[in-house]
């Protein structure tokens, strides 16, 4: 397991860095909630433990560069991708499981719904977890089986000729189509004077 | 499932062969045809030609030719259709070629069910695919099928609702590697396209395809059926079934789901009856013969666009089969097959708008070598149908000319007898009146010998309601329909209108009230018509009194536009209709068990509380960036691509900086498709929302993470769960 979740050791209070902590506690807690860990208490532990550890990061490498909301999100996806990078066999080419990958068999197994003491916890993992995690994968088709699916050739006969040049010609003369509109409009007028005589 | 590795068995019955007979069957039909289209012409022509044929009356002559002909045609099928059904025997019923027991799975080949999908309702879609999977699964036959969502759609929104539900349904029904989800990132030739680039990827694998609509569903039994069938028929490239309407609520679709389901039977009878082997494909609820449909029906290209396809692929696409000598069936009596119906006449008429486009290019290929003259009258009776509005149109509007004529004249020659009138002793005037009585029994006949079939069989007469609600149905969608005809003949003589000028028109989408009532956008698509209506009844009544009345059924229609149309598409109406039994059909009265299924799960779908509106309009961009598991699930379904050029990469860059700090709004949807389509983008997006401290975040951003995250106990599904 990556997080002894049985010994909480809080970080240091430092009343200058109350808020910054505060906004690095809430992303962390939010990031997890988004994760479907529903339980307060478990979102609560694994949140503090996430805390400690920027804490400790954040000695050892300073956060100058980056707040501490930004270290402690990347601490929670680092955590995560070392979490599920036990269960997942790796690549084909030997590397190890993205976290993308990792996220994505969390998702299709539900583990948080169906398991949730047991994310982030490695001690606390129920082997059908780990049995889910691995069997999932997701294919959106089966192995390609490729077709060559062309046109054959068509004799249209006369109609583009007859038709098309006659169309062709419409459409690339805009007087003719000024030309249609106004005979309307003179039938119209035509119509009328024939009609009130 | 690999059709390679199948252990599909040829079904041995006899294969269905109307080569022989069908011509015969042919020249009986379309004679009759031709005889009736002929007397009226004569009679016609006797009318007007009373000493001498203007120019005007021999233009109306040529006008009444094909309009008289298509009521012609359309009786003549109902007649042969209402005898083949009385006489419950039709040698060319390509259903009566299969026993009706149910085979083994071992028995049916490898079967693909496509559901091609373009901004629908994902709800509707998906709670349809469900309903189909567990009914085969019930009949222990879901191993046989597998079932592609071949997805076009170009709404942002959309295409995550999509992946999230597929990934949702999946996961419910354990149906990874059975449902598959292909999103196409350009949809190249539309509906077609689509399923050509199934075909290309995956059409070897399965010997036979189902074409389905996004709003169709097929029973369990219908769709092993359709495979016994195509097995039993080799010479069969593809089967038609006639889909049912359900799921009508508003007044005008339980109108036409009355008529579909009472007057369709003899009509696709009598269409069964000539047509035979000869059939058309209607696009969807249909089996298709994968490895002949990829070998000969590719669509060319329109002649002058090279990159551009008919849009009514399907009349294409039959005729195209036949071409390779493949027969084209309807499967009239197969039942099981269903499909939803547009809810207002506004709805009806931008379908027809399109379908007026499409089969309008059809005239290309009338000439086309190799088609099957039966393929050229199909495409050549497309366009006519759609032809007939401005030729009806212009009929009248010369009828009104005539008519004034005639008035002016101060010798009468309408009246005096001529011709056949003088052996009759009737004059003219009563030749008229003749003539329009046997139009209009030609036009209601129909229906009232399809009603009659009903009334006359005790266990249909029941599932219609009874003989009252029956009869009482008949007579108001008679009425019904004879009122939108003359907005209908308008909404579509002005799509030819716009086709044959090369010109779009659009109507907005529908904005429905409490009440279910879009009065703008009623007032804007009828105002016209109710104008054009008041117009013809001035001119008709300063013409003459009588021709008033005679141009009553006309000019009512669209002088009252605008009520016939709202009420028309209100849905308290429409349930009212239903709880009086008024329009009630076979699928309502025994309620099947598919259908009742899915509506159960649509009800549950759409009591879900919506996002609010600024969040609905992007909750799909917002869920794919913000949820850890989303994100990951889009960027797994992107396609890997290699490594983008310096100005790529800085394009993308902007976007998803515009996309983080400024909100979704800050992109169009070109720009936010481009960024769903970038996995590294996406993957970023995600990544830095969560990083960036609060004082960064734009209020759009902080709401929805607080809206998705923390107000809503889990994340909006398209799903029952």
């Amino acid at each position: 397991m990556d997080l002894p979740l049985d010994s909480i050791v809080l970080p240091p209070w430092e009343p200058a860095r109350a808020e910054e902590w505060n906004e690095a506690y809430e992303k962390v807690e939010n990031y997890l909630r988004a994760c479907r860990v529903g339980s307060y208490l478990q979102r609560a532990r694994l949140a503090a433990l996430i805390l400690k550890r920027v804490y400790d990061r954040a000695q050892a490498e300073g956060v100058a560069d980056r707040g501490l909301s930004e270290l402690a999100i990347t601490e929670v996806r680092e955590r995560i991708a070392e979490w599920i990078g036990h269960y997942l066999p790796p690549r084909a080419d030997g590397r190890s499981i993205g976290l993308g990958e990792g996220m994505l068999a969390i998702y299709l197994c539900d583990g948080p719904t169906r398991w949730p003491y047991a994310f982030l916890d490695s001690e606390r993992m129920p082997p059908e977890f780990a049995d889910a995690l691995r069997s999932r994968v997701v294919r959106s088709g089966p192995d390609l089986s490729i077709s060559s699916m062309v046109p054959r050739e068509m004799d249209l006969g006369l109609m583009p000729e007859l038709v098309g040049s006659a169309m062709e010609a419409f459409e690339s003369v805009p007087v003719l189509k000024t030309l249609l509109a106004w005979l309307l409009f003179l039938g119209l007028l035509g119509f009328l004077f024939w009609y009130t005589r | 499932m690999n059709e390679s590795t199948g252990t599909s068995a040829q079904i041995s019955v006899q294969a269905i062969n109307p080569a022989r007979h069908s011509a015969r069957r042919q020249i009986l039909f379309f004679s009759c045809v031709v005889f009736i289209a002929s007397v009226a012409t004569w009679l016609m022509a006797d009318i007007l030609w009373r000493g001498g044929l203007t120019g005007l009356e021999a233009a109306m002559l040529v006008l009444f030719v094909p309009l008289f002909g298509m009521v012609a045609l359309g009786f003549v099928q109902a007649v042969f259709g209402f005898i083949t059904l009385l006489l419950r025997r039709d040698t060319y019923e390509i259903t009566a070629t299969v026993p009706a027991a149910l085979p083994t799975p071992a028995q049916l080949p490898a079967t693909a069910l496509l559901i091609p999908i373009y901004n629908e309702d994902v709800s509707r879609v998906y709670e349809g695919l469900r309903t189909m999977y567990l009914a085969l699964a019930g009949v222990g036959m879901i191993d046989r099928f597998d079932f592609f969502i071949l997805s076009d759609s170009t709404d942002p929104n959309k295409w995550i609702e999509e992946e999230v539900g597929w990934i949702d349904l999946c996961k419910q029904l354990k149906g990874f590697g059975r449902i598959f989800y292909r999103k196409r990132h350009i949809p190249l030739n539309r509906k077609s396209g689509n399923i050509s680039d199934f075909c290309r990827r995956w059409g070897k694998r399965y010997r036979y395809m189902v074409v389905l609509d996004a709003d169709s569903l097929m029973e369990a039994r219908t769709l092993v059926r359709m495979v016994q069938l195509m097995e039993a028929n080799p010479q069969t490239g593809i089967l038609q079934t006639a889909p049912q309407p359900i799921q009508a609520q508003t007044p005008l679709a339980r109108m036409l789901q009355f008529a579909g389901h009472c007057y369709g039977p003899i009509f696709q009878a009598g269409l069964n009856y000539w047509q035979a082997g000869n059939g058309n494909f209607w696009g969807h609820n249909a089996i298709i013969r994968t490895a002949p449909f990829i070998e000969h029906c590719a669509l060319p290209a329109m002649p002058g666009a090279e990159h551009a396809r008919f849009m009514s692929h399907d009349y294409v696409e039959a005729a195209l089969m036949r071409r390779a000598n493949y027969q084209v069936w309807l499967a009239y009596t197969l039942g099981g097959s269903f499909e939803n119906l547009p809810p207002t006449l506004i709805d009806c008429a931008k379908r027809d708008r399109r379908w007026c486009r499409g089969n309008f290019q059809h005239s290309w290929l009338l000439m086309a070598q190799g088609f099957k003259p039966i393929n050229r009258l199909h495409l050549s009776l497309g366009i006519l149908s759609y032809l007939c509005s401005p030729l009806w149109l212009a009929f009248l509007v010369m009828g009104m000319i005539q008519f004034r004529r005639e008035t002016l004249l101060t010798e009468h020659s309408f009246d005096a007898d001529i011709g056949i009138s003088s052996y009759l002793d009737i004059g003219g005037g009563k030749l008229s009146l003749i003539l329009f009585l046997v139009t209009l029994a030609m036009l209601t006949l129909p229906k009232a010998l399809a009603t009659l079939l009903v009334l006359i069989d005790r266990e249909k007469r029941r599932a219609f309601g009874g003989t009252l609600r029956t009869v009482f149905s008949f007579v108001t969608e008679h009425v019904v329909s004879a009122l939108m005809a003359p907005i209908l003949m308008l909404f579509t003589s002005l799509s030819v209108a716009f086709v044959l000028l090369g010109r779009e028109i659009t109507w907005g989408a529908q904005r429905r009230d409490a009440g279910g009532i879009d009065w703008a956008g009623i007032l804007r698509a009828h105002a016209w018509h109710t104008a054009a209506g008041l117009l013809a009844a001035e001119i008709s009544y300063r013409i003459h009194p009588v021709f008033f009345l005679w141009m009553l059924p006309v000019t009512l229609g669209l002088i009252f536009s605008v009520p016939i149309s709202a009420l028309l598409s209100h849905d308290a109406f429409g349930r009212m209709l239903n709880r009086i039994g008024l329009f009630r059909t076979p699928p309502e009265t025994d309620v099947s068990l598919m259908v009742a299924h899915m509506e159960k799960n649509l009800d549950v779908c759409r009591s879900q509380v919506p996002p609010p509106e600024w969040l609905r309009k992007h909750y799909g961009v917002a869920q794919v960036v913000l949820d850890p598991y989303i994100n990951a699930a889009h960027v797994s379904l992107l396609r890997a691509k290699r490594k983008l050029s310096y100005p790529s990469t800085a394009y993308f860059q902007r976007l998803s900086d515009r996309l983080l700090t400024q909100g979704p709004d800050a992109l169009n949807r070109r720009e936010l498709l481009a960024l769903l389509r970038n996995a590294d983008s996406m993957t970023e997006a995600h990544n830095r929302l969560w990083k960036m401290p609060d004082r960064s975040l734009p209020e759009w951003w902080k709401m929805a993470m607080r809206h998705y995250n923390v107000l809503t106990g889990r994340p909006r599904s398209p799903l029952y769960r």
